[in-house]
């Protein structure tokens, strides 16, 4: 039995719950939890009971989100035993880089000595608001492989080494630029000119 | 003038060196999380789409020289509601990327750089302080400040670890 966690604080489209359903294609028998959204007891419940975790959630500064926290928080704080189970990891950012994930995972690697789960593996993913959305199937298709092999390790009950995916079909300067341009489209719907969005 | 984000049940204002002049925010009554709405950017910038005393604390840092940051150590991260408040502060940046020593970061939206010192305090082992380095490090980065400080809070006692 599998439990994949959605920490994702914004709603059921994050990109945590695109890479978790993705994952979820190689499961037979798994629950997806939304931190947000689901009752945490049911989902401490489940925890409890599984052999198996998949933690998914964004970067928000540089570290795990602060609902992700709360999770993290409450077993340790409960002294829940974890031990005898697997913990995976999905971490994404916004940068075109993966790498910018690595002080995150660092985090939750500390949290799992700590309460005693098997740490398992990861996969952190950069640009995962590109990679979360299907319509960029070209530029995505390098960090989507590389997430069929997470998920085939998942399903192996397999160690892995951490993945981390760049969107390495892009520079940063051109990444930059096309990102950019979105921010000021974004802007542009709510009536907002660059300036605007710029301003001190 | 400094901005102070802390979660202690009681600031010792003489042991952090706090002026009237600073602003002390208290991390423990922030109970709303950041939502990624990105409001803060593309809606009304720099101001927080919860209407609660954390909604523009972007002005605060705009006018401080340091930030302060407070926080009992969790794994190596800050403490939920620290977190919580870092996480609705995001506006300080821009939306927009730049490119800094090859890797992408959020833009500046002020000129002005800001020193970044914090304080962690709780059980800590070698392994949360390497954490912690990381992670003050890297919101130094994403701040463009223009340095930072990890420092260890035992009582009344503190002891420098990282500086950069």
């Amino acid at each position: 039995m599998y439990i994949l966690i959605n920490g994702s604080q914004k709603n059921h489209k994050s990109n945590s719950r695109y890479f978790l359903d993705y994952i979820s294609k190689y499961l037979d028998d798994y629950t997806i939890y939304d931190l947000k959204y689901d009752f945490f007891d049911n989902i401490i419940d489940s925890i409890i009971n599984t052999d198996t975790i998949v933690l998914a959630f964004p970067l928000y500064v540089d570290s795990p989100n602060s609902l992700t926290l709360k999770l993290l928080n409450y077993i340790y704080d409960n002294n829940i035993d974890l031990s005898n189970k697997s913990l995976y990891v999905i971490i994404n950012c916004g940068f075109r880089e993966g790498i910018h994930n690595i002080t995150a995972l660092n985090i939750i690697k500390n949290w799992a000595t700590k309460v005693n789960i098997k740490y398992s593996g990861s996969i952190l993913v950069g640009a995962g608001e590109i990679v979360g959305k299907e319509e960029y199937s070209y530029i995505t298709s390098i960090a989507i492989n590389k997430l069929k092999k997470f998920g085939r390790c998942i399903k192996d009950n397999k160690e892995c080494n951490d993945i981390i995916t760049t969107m390495d079909l892009l520079t940063n300067r051109i990444y930059c630029m096309f990102a950019n341009h979105s921010w000021t489209k974004k802007g542009k719907i709510n009536n907002l000119t660059k300036k605007d969005l710029k301003i001190k | 003038m400094k901005t102070i984000i802390h979660d202690l049940e009681h600031l010792d204002k003489e042991l952090f060196n706090i002026s009237d002049n600073d602003v002390i925010i208290n991390a423990n009554g922030c109970s709303n999380s950041c939502i990624g709405c990105f409001s803060c950017w593309i809606k009304h910038p720099k101001v927080c789409i919860y209407k609660d005393e954390y909604s523009n604390i972007t002005d605060s840092l705009k006018n401080s020289d340091e930030l302060i940051i407070i926080s009992k150590n969790r794994f190596g991260c800050y403490s939920e509601s620290v977190k919580r408040v870092l996480e609705r502060c995001i506006g300080y940046v821009l939306p927009y990327f730049t490119i800094r020593d090859k890797h992408i970061h959020h833009a500046s939206r002020y000129d002005k750089k800001i020193n970044l010192i914090t304080y962690f305090y709780g059980d800590i082992t070698n392994q949360d302080l390497e954490c912690l380095d990381s992670l003050v490090k890297a919101n130094s980065i994403n701040l463009n400040a223009s340095s930072y400080e990890v420092k260890i809070l035992e009582g009344k006692v503190i002891n420098n670890v990282y500086t950069d």
